[in-house]
């Protein structure tokens, strides 16, 4: 059996009654991307601050490189934490911020130049080691605490929503170079944002978390292409949710019928059932007879780039469609028949609680 | 209301009052130092006070003191400080309102209150003798320590609550990140908050140094002859020496070091950082200082690690800090409630534990036309203080929230500077041209008096509160129709009120304690409570006092836990 770099065990955090988290078990590889995604109240920053240290854990525990760090203090967990709000010491200059953790790990000064140096070279402000947190942009202050997480070489980096407080326009930008600094330095990261967009870019694999417990598990492509529940289909991208009825290893959806390649996931004969659409999946179709689905355009938004239709479906649910713009253009009020791939039907479990 | 000259307006009450009865009757004072008979320039009297040495030999004594006591309230002050900006909301009125029943408690009655403590009466000395420490009562009133810990006890709170608006604004999450980043609680302490909150400790120190400077009553009742301080010279030579060149020049010594204090406090800290405002100044220490502070707590995480003592567990707080916190409340406000048994004795003198209990000394009180008299005009001046100090400082602070840059620092400095020119300074220039304006023993004059004195509080707490108020609600209430004056009306006047009010109390509680202005400006059967009480205590010190202090006591803490409540409410 492989050792992972993080393994998380049965932890679980309860205020009193509350529970912030339910038994958990997570396990990160070595030099892995792992996002925790979800909502305000998933559980996913309580479960990360159990893992830099800085909250109790209420049962279960935490390994690193199969180390039992449970009951070990935040300050000899050797974790690298980049906080939401940077948390840079006001009165020590960029230097002395991302010195700090080095001074207190009593290295020597030539060692501490050349590492302070070298971590904010990498990025990209070693031209501003002598200012004050203050006197730098938001985005350079993300970054010095990005430097200073790293600069002791820490088993684990964890990150709190780190772009949270910037601009859209930063925000990308940043994006980007986490994600090439992560391959640059292949450190193992823990990432918790309430961003689809980010875990999409940046994460290995995506741990969607909803209601003090883990949703689904998943790189982003397969979190994206098969969600399991309801939750996990409406909360990364856009969906069509579909309601029908199991019959004959495909799905009656008022007078047509869904043929899918997950029949697996399929409940027994004659029971209801949710299925997955995305709107960018749907094709229209000439020929109604191949035709799964009917429905009347209600609205058409063009937006240049793509085009989103909204369809008021004959099975009674308003469906969603996006395609791309420039083709030939689609009028209110048309009926139009719509097919899917058999693939890209996936039949959803009821939400887990 | 936004043209200059409007604003102009708005500040004309603050500067008719700090202009007619602060900065000229100082001004006016502090030359006669330099005037001879004839009314030209001289340095005589100046070269007379340094040739008689004892002046310099005061001074010198009374910066000693005061450093001790500056030294003593910081360290004493700093954890209680601490819990207090660190605790959570619930708990954090609890420990405000316990340091703040001692802060707004009369300076008198809690130097009275060590009067009893260290007497050979006392229970200080009642107990050293009962456990056999020693055979007989020792002599620890009317002394150095005696004068130290009597001041110390009276401005601990001061030390607090300026260190408390400092240290609320330090982020909690910087000590969390640098546990992340390797640091023992211990380490983090001396290298993170321990820098960030200097500018508070220098604020606390310098209020208390100044402060402590200008005292009086603690040296006069606790102290003997070698603890004469610089204030009760000046004392002397005004109403026993009638000197007032000399009383002019040993204010104006006073007055110099306050305010080169002052000002290499504001090149360094900044001036701002008294009220709790902005901080936009540096914070703080230089690298130097900052690397042996760090290496403090390296070495005492050091220490930690070979003792192998556990550290905080995360969330739960190191109770020692809260001990230590509970001890400096208990040094505050044990003192206060000693006072109350000792004023149910029957005897002639203290004594403790009391005897012949009874309600003699209230009987006293309560049938003396002196004491009620007193007491009733105390009451009357405290209340027209309180509108006049009102009546000044809300126009100047709905000004001051519109200006912007220096203009703004110079009213600030002007509206405050009451607050940095010692007290008996204030008064005795007051009573300088009050004789000559026939208004010494008058209730105008005291109340003028005590207006100027608790005019810097009243404003800096009526800017606090428009600072929390979003202005925007103006916008809001014009853009749906309403007059600037039914805006004021309906809108901003009902949020502020309980501000307002709660700032009032406090001009209330200070006119009701003060004693210099009253000093020199009432006399014979114009006195008020403060200097009744202060003339009761320097022929001697009787349970009637306690029993005085006991009544001033529950008037005034009934008026703060009001204070209190309003301020919560609004």
């Amino acid at each position: 059996m492989t050792t992972f770099k993080l393994d998380i065990r049965d932890v679980t955090k309860r205020y009193g009654e509350a529970v912030a988290l339910l038994p958990t078990n997570l396990q990160v590889a070595q030099g892995e991307f792992l996002t925790l995604l979800g909502p305000s109240g998933s559980g996913k920053t309580t479960l990360l601050m159990m893992i830099a240290g800085l909250t109790e854990t209420s049962g279960g525990q935490i390994l690193l490189d199969g180390r039992d760090i449970t009951q070990t203090p935040a300050y000899r967990r050797d974790i690298g934490v980049v906080f939401q709000n940077y948390s840079l010491f006001p009165h020590l200059s960029v230097f002395e911020n991302v010195a700090f953790p080095l001074r207190m790990r009593k290295c020597a000064e030539g060692q501490v130049k050349a590492a302070v140096q070298r971590s904010l070279d990498m990025v990209r402000l070693g031209h501003l080691a002598q200012r004050l947190p203050r006197e730098l942009s938001g985005g350079q202050q993300q970054r010095v605490a990005f430097a200073r997480a790293i600069v002791f070489d820490p088993q684990l980096v964890l990150m709190d929503e780190p772009l949270g407080a910037l601009d859209k326009k930063l925000r990308d930008e940043l994006k980007l170079e986490i994600r090439k600094l992560h391959g640059e330095l292949k450190k193992t990261i823990v990432y918790v944002t309430h961003d689809q967009d980010e875990a999409m870019l940046l994460s290995d694999r995506v741990c969607l978390m909803n209601e003090a417990r883990v949703e689904q598990i998943a790189p982003p492509v397969a979190l994206y292409e098969r969600p399991r529940t309801r939750f996990a289909a409406g909360f990364v991208g856009e969906s069509n949710l579909i309601q029908g009825t199991v019959r004959g290893g495909a799905i009656a959806v008022g007078q047509g019928m869904l043929s899918t390649a997950h029949a697996d996931l399929l409940p027994v004969e004659g029971r209801p059932v949710t299925v997955l659409v995305r709107p960018e999946r749907l094709r229209i179709v000439a020929v109604p007879d191949a035709a799964a689905l009917r429905g009347r355009v209600v609205d058409v938004i063009d937006l240049g780039a793509v085009r989103r239709l909204t369809i008021a479906g004959e099975h009674g649910d308003t469906l969603t469609m996006t395609m791309l713009g420039g083709d030939q253009p689609v009028s209110p009020g048309a009926t139009i028949a719509l097919a899917v791939a058999a693939n890209d039907v996936v039949p959803l479990a009821e939400d887990a609680s | 209301m936004k043209t200059a000259s409007s604003r102009f307006l708005l500040f004309a009450p603050a500067a008719l009052l700090l202009g007619l009865f602060f900065a000229a009757p100082i001004a006016n004072f502090l030359t006669q130092g330099f005037v001879d008979g004839t009314g030209s320039l001289t340095l005589e009297h100046a070269q007379r006070i340094w040739e008689a040495g004892t002046y310099t030999q005061v001074m010198l004594a009374s910066v000693k003191i005061s450093l001790w006591v500056t030294l003593l309230s910081v360290i004493v002050g700093y954890p209680a400080a601490y819990v207090l900006a660190n605790a959570d909301p619930k708990r954090k009125s609890t420990w405000a309102l316990l340091i703040l029943l001692p802060f707004w408690s009369s300076f008198l009655v809690r130097t009275f209150a060590w009067i009893v403590i260290l007497g050979r009466q006392g229970p200080l000395n009642a107990g050293l003798v009962a456990s056999g420490v020693s055979e007989r009562p020792l002599d620890l009133l009317y002394g150095w320590a005696a004068v130290v810990i009597g001041m110390t006890n009276v401005l601990v709170p001061f030390a607090i609550l300026t260190m408390v608006g400092v240290m609320e604004r330090i982020d909690r999450g910087l000590m969390v990140a640098a546990g992340t980043l390797g640091a023992r609680p211990v380490q983090a302490f001396f290298r993170i908050y321990l820098s960030l909150s200097m500018p508070g400790v220098t604020a606390a120190a310098l209020l208390v140094f100044i402060t402590a400077l200008g005292f009086f009553m603690a040296p006069a009742l606790l102290g003997s002859a070698r603890e004469t301080m610089i204030t009760q010279l000046v004392i002397q030579q005004v109403t026993e020496l009638v000197n007032w060149p000399f009383a002019a020049i040993l204010c104006l010594l006073l007055l110099g070091t306050a305010l080169v204090l002052f000002v290499v406090f504001d090149k360094m800290v900044g001036l701002s950082t008294l009220s709790g405002q902005a901080d936009r100044h540096s914070a703080g220490a230089s690298a130097a200082s900052r690397r042996i502070v760090g290496a403090l707590g390296d070495m005492l995480a050091g220490l930690a690690e070979i003792l192998r003592l556990s550290p905080p567990t995360p969330g739960r707080g190191a109770w020692s800090t809260h001990w230590l916190a509970v001890l400096v409340i208990l040094f505050l406000i044990v003192p206060l409630v000693l006072l109350v048994p000792i004023s149910f004795s029957g005897r002639e003198f203290l004594s403790w534990p009391p005897s012949d209990v009874g309600l003699r000394w209230y009987e006293e009180i309560l049938s003396s036309p002196a004491w009620l008299d007193a007491a009733w005009r105390s009451f009357a001046v405290a209340f027209l203080t309180t509108l006049l100090c009102l009546a000044v400082a809300v126009p100047a602070a709905f000004a001051f929230q519109r200006l912007k840059g220096a203009g703004a620092s110079a009213a600030f400095a002007a509206m405050i500077a009451p607050l940095l020119v010692p007290r008996m300074v204030i008064a005795v220039a007051l009573f300088y041209v009050y004789a000559r304006l026939g208004l010494v023993g008058t209730v105008a004059g005291l109340v003028i008096g005590h207006a100027v004195i608790a005019l810097p509080y009243v404003f800096i707490a009526i800017i606090a509160v428009l600072k929390t108020y979003d202005r925007r609600l103006d916008l809001a209430a014009a853009s749906l129709g309403a007059s600037a004056f039914a805006t004021a009306r309906h809108v901003t006047l009902p949020l502020i009120a309980g501000g307002i009010a709660s700032a009032a109390l406090f001009a209330f509680v200070i006119s009701l304690d003060e004693l210099n202005v009253a000093l020199f400006a009432s006399g014979g059967m114009q006195s008020t409570l403060p200097k009744l009480m202060w003339d009761e205590a320097t022929l001697r010190f009787s349970p009637l006092l306690a029993a005085v202090s006991t009544l001033v006591l529950l008037a005034m803490s009934a008026v703060v836990l009001l204070a209190a409540r309003l301020r919560s409410a609004s």
